[in-house]
């Protein structure tokens, strides 16, 4: 049996008076690739923001670890959905990965050669040194997204809290990204990922958790993916019946 | 000319200029890269009836007290562009130009009474405030550019880390801590007073030129966050300097637009030999580099 | 003193009908930077032909409006600056140089910078013209010719305004030329605002072409309701302008921006959608939200008896609120108290059937 990195207890959020996700009971395994999956609007990302403690929730608690999130915020690695990023900002992405190191060095502390070598390691597993100059706007949907997930690694957390990272990139990345997440698995990682391909889920992760505004199943995949879940999770009629 | 140079109210009003646009060079970059330009604009218009107001108040032109009815209307006029676009359908271009005219609208109105109105004496000033005329600047004014840009860069220098993770990446740098909403209300602020002591310099039109430009130029020559704002608040400085010198060298050459005049040509180069700019771009499609 | 009035309502009638596009499509502050620089075009303008009143400071300026929506084209196409900071420096740059050319060369001729940015419409009917034998002032003629031309664009033009606005690429594929429309535009903006300095000041003309638009904006759902409540708004705005300016002997350009945003501000707080509105709105939604929550909690099975503590914890509710929910529920019979806390009554247990339906909620 092993033991719960992240516990939540009858988590309910609302956003301008309307519920988003209900009465959210779940557990995520330490070092599993746990994938949450959901329809549109089933409250996906909500889930993960209010795990980071990002928003407010109307009842319940989040644990990580044991912990209150607001304790835990320097254990969790997050990489952001696409969206929420200013591409339009002057930083190269070397700059970029090394932002992940800020939680170490507290915030008015100087990088020095370590870090600086910690994120050129983080960029080589991401097979991406030779970009390090680049500026982050010019690159392409793929290679931002491996910037993103060396910026996690960089950071050195235990647990990667990760928002549609494989959305709208190349099939080469998406290998990489994957393969990264086993490799850091066997480390001892832990992930939990918001994903959106159905057809992946079994061949990408260990554990996955349905969603859809309450959780309609979760556990391993072979406990939980099964046809009725996912029928449940996507056919709206279940909803309000 | 040289001797221009030493002459005492050039110097006091280059260091003013030069302090005043250095800092608004630095600032306004983030909201450039915001994508937020034009809220400066509309601030800068704003705070023109504040001026009046607080001249209406106390009946002397007093710097302190001038620039703290900028201030005030500068801060009300942001909140009000705030809750229209966030509480209608109505886009902050347009909310944007209504408070600019509306407020400006108002200064005009208040100005007209304050000069048709004989209680009030010594209200040829306020035209400066328009236009900047920064040879009538006095060591008051000076003094409050200096701390007004020295506590912002301080500000800045401090959370630096802060600031720039906020505006590349909002939900992270919340996620490992940083305070979004002090990061957003201090970059306002600082714009603010910015604006509101640097009306007699550069005037209540041209002011959101300091903020834009630079930010513009240093974007055009560098791909890192640090450098650009370097070379945001030097092309500032440089800019202001040089308009300075020219206005008090040549007649009929006003300070604020002899400074924008300045920057707009430092644009114009950038936009041409910056290392971004057109020529490098175009060499670099020929050759075939670009991703 | 009533031709003033007439010529503020003329300035404010020709330049909404206008503005309800520029809003429309996301031009409001390319206006003002238009509204700014033609102070270059009638500068230079005033230099060539020494005469304030020449047609040739309309058609100068006209042109520099133009140039100036082309100059911000030009630079967003580039890709090297973004719109909203190529208009803030093109505008300034070109009001800068306006600016010095004024204070160099025209100290001794008679262009004062006051009457560019605020005009005076005061001054509008000293200046006259004779037009069928009537004189009339200039201004007034000039605007009226102006309205009647601007109203012609948009019938003429209707459909394609209508659909460059709303659905540029169909329009584009539907073979109409977004872009000439988008200059046709833009240069009877130009000419309307340069035309509408003398009376009301370059600067303040943006707000004459946007703040009627934009509270009729509030207010309508079709394009067509537009146009007319803007003319309404641009009615009612010159009129009390003019009378505050005239009763307080202030700017009656300056007093009608201000009364423009007065009422706006009005609309936008008190329409049947407002603020106002929407706030009480979301506020009783909170309470009945708040309510039904506490309501579904009880109706779980571990929960069918809970007491304050257990609620007030569950939902981080302070003494005061949760005084107010629980009475509103005991007093509708939604709950009951017994001595362990509360529970739900059968009307309440319906209520959550109700909720649940209500908020989509899936079955616990």
């Amino acid at each position: 049996m092993t033991r719960n990195i992240i516990e939540v207890s009858d988590l309910s959020v609302a956003y301008a008076h309307n519920p988003v996700i209900w009465h959210i009971n779940l557990a995520v395994k330490a070092n599993s690739r746990t994938a949450v999956v959901g329809p549109n609007g089933a409250g996906k990302s909500t889930l993960i923001k209010s795990i980071m403690n990002l928003n407010k929730p109307l009842s319940g608690k989040v644990e990580i670890n044991g912990k209150k999130p607001k304790h835990a915020l320097k254990n969790i690695a997050y990489v952001p959905q696409k969206g929420e990023v200013n591409w339009d900002f002057p930083t190269t992405v070397l700059d970029v990965v090394l932002m992940g190191r800020y939680v170490h060095k507290g915030w008015f502390k100087r990088m020095n050669k370590a870090d600086v070598a910690a994120a050129m390691d983080a960029l080589s597993t991401m097979k991406m040194e030779a970009f390090k100059d680049r500026q982050i706007s010019e690159l392409s949907g793929g290679q931002r997204q491996r910037v993103f997930l060396a910026r996690a690694i960089c950071h050195d957390a235990d647990f990667y809290i990760m928002d549609e990272p494989l959305q709208g990139i190349d099939i080469t990345t998406e290998k990489l990204i994957i393969d990264t997440i086993k490799a850091l698995q066997a480390k001892g990682k832990s992930f939990l990922v918001v994903h959106h391909n159905l057809d992946t889920v079994e061949e990408y992760f260990d554990h996955v958790i349905i969603l859809n505004k309450s959780v309609i199943a979760q556990g391993t995949i072979e406990e939980a993916w099964k046809k009725e879940n996912i029928d449940k999770a996507y056919d709206d009629r279940s909803v309000t019946t | 000319m040289i001797d221009v140079l030493t002459s005492y109210t050039f110097l006091i009003v280059a260091i003013g200029t030069v302090i005043l646009a250095f800092a608004c060079g630095i600032v306004g970059t983030v909201s450039v890269i915001k994508g937020q330009s034009l809220i400066g604009d509309a601030i800068g218009h704003a705070t023109f009836p504040g001026i009046i107001f607080a001249f209406m108040l106390v009946g002397v032109m007093e710097t302190y007290t001038l620039a703290l009815g900028a201030v005030i209307f500068g801060i009300f006029a942001f909140f009000t562009i705030q809750i229209i676009t966030d509480s209608s359908k109505v886009t902050l271009d347009s909310a944007l130009a209504l408070i600019l005219s509306s407020f400006f609208g108002l200064g005009m109105a208040l100005k007209s009474y304050v000069q048709g109105h004989p209680g009030f004496s010594g209200t040829q000033g306020i035209d400066d405030y328009i236009f900047g005329q920064a040879a009538y600047m006095l060591r008051t004014d000076v003094y409050l550019i200096i701390i007004a840009s020295v506590i912002s860069l301080l500000l800045f220098m401090l959370f630096y880390s802060h600031i720039k993770i906020y505006v590349f990446d909002p939900i992270f740098s919340k996620s490992v801590g940083v305070n979004t909403g002090l990061m957003n209300f201090m970059i306002l602020s600082m714009t603010i007073v910015l604006i509101a002591v640097g009306l007699k310099a550069v005037g209540a039109i041209l002011i959101v030129n300091l903020l834009i430009a630079p930010g513009v130029i240093g974007l055009l020559w560098s791909n890192r966050f640090p450098m650009v704002l370097i070379i945001a608040g030097f092309s500032g400085a440089v800019s202001a300097f040089t308009g300075t010198y020219v206005s008090t060298v040549y007649a009929g050459f006003a300070t604020g637009p002899s400074i924008i005049l300045a920057m707009s040509i430092l644009v114009l180069l950038s936009m041409v030999f910056g290392s971004k700019g057109l020529l490098h771009t175009h060499r670099k499609r020929n050759q075939g580099v670009v991703s | 003193m009533i031709e003033v009035w007439f010529v503020l309502i003329v300035t404010a009638l020709a330049t909404s009908i206008l503005g309800v596009f520029l809003v429309l499509k996301g031009l409001s502050m390319t206006t003002d930077a238009i509204s700014h620089t033609i102070l270059l075009g009638i500068v230079l303008a005033f230099f060539i032909t020494q005469d304030l009143r020449s047609p040739w400071l309309i058609i100068g300026a006209g042109l520099i409006g133009l140039l100036t929506v082309y100059l911000i084209q030009v630079i967003i196409n580039t890709r090297l600056i973004k719109q909203d900071a190529a208009i803030g420096i093109v505008f300034t740059a070109l009001f800068a140089l306006a600016i010095i050319l004024v204070s160099r060369y025209a100290d001794n001729v008679h262009l004062d910078l006051d009457v560019v940015l605020m005009g005076e419409v005061l001054f509008a009917p000293l200046n006259r013209i004779e037009i069928f034998g009537f004189s009339v002032p200039n201004a007034l003629w000039q605007l009226s010719l102006l309205l009647v031309i601007n109203c012609g664009f948009v019938a003429l033009f209707y459909k394609e305004l209508k659909l460059s606005t709303f659905d540029p690429t169909y329009a584009y594929i539907a073979g109409f030329s977004t872009t000439l429309i988008y200059y046709l535009l833009m240069t009877l903006v130009s000419i309307t605002a340069v035309t509408a300095f003398d009376a009301v000041g370059s600067i303040l003309v943006i707000n004459f072409f946007v703040a009627p638009a934009l509270t009729a904006y509030l207010l309508v759902k079709r394009l067509s309701h537009m146009i007319w409540v803007s003319f309404i708004f641009a009615f009612i705005n010159s009129t009390l302008g003019y009378l505050a300016g005239d009763h307080l002997d202030v700017s009656m350009s300056g007093a009608t921006s201000f009364v423009a945003f007065i009422v706006f501000m009005l609309v936008f707080l008190l329409n049947p959608k407002g603020f106002v509105s929407t706030k009480v709105k979301q506020h009783n939604q909170k309470k009945v939200f708040a309510r039904a929550m506490i309501l579904m909690l009880m109706n779980e099975d571990e929960h069918r008896t809970i007491s304050r503590r257990g609620i007030q914890s569950h939902f981080n509710l302070d003494d005061k609120s949760f005084k107010k929910h629980i009475e509103h529920l005991l007093l509708n019979g939604y709950v009951e108290q017994n001595t362990d806390g509360y529970t739900l009554t059968r009307r309440g247990e319906e209520y959550t059937h109700y909720t649940r339906i209500k908020y989509e909620l899936p079955a616990s």
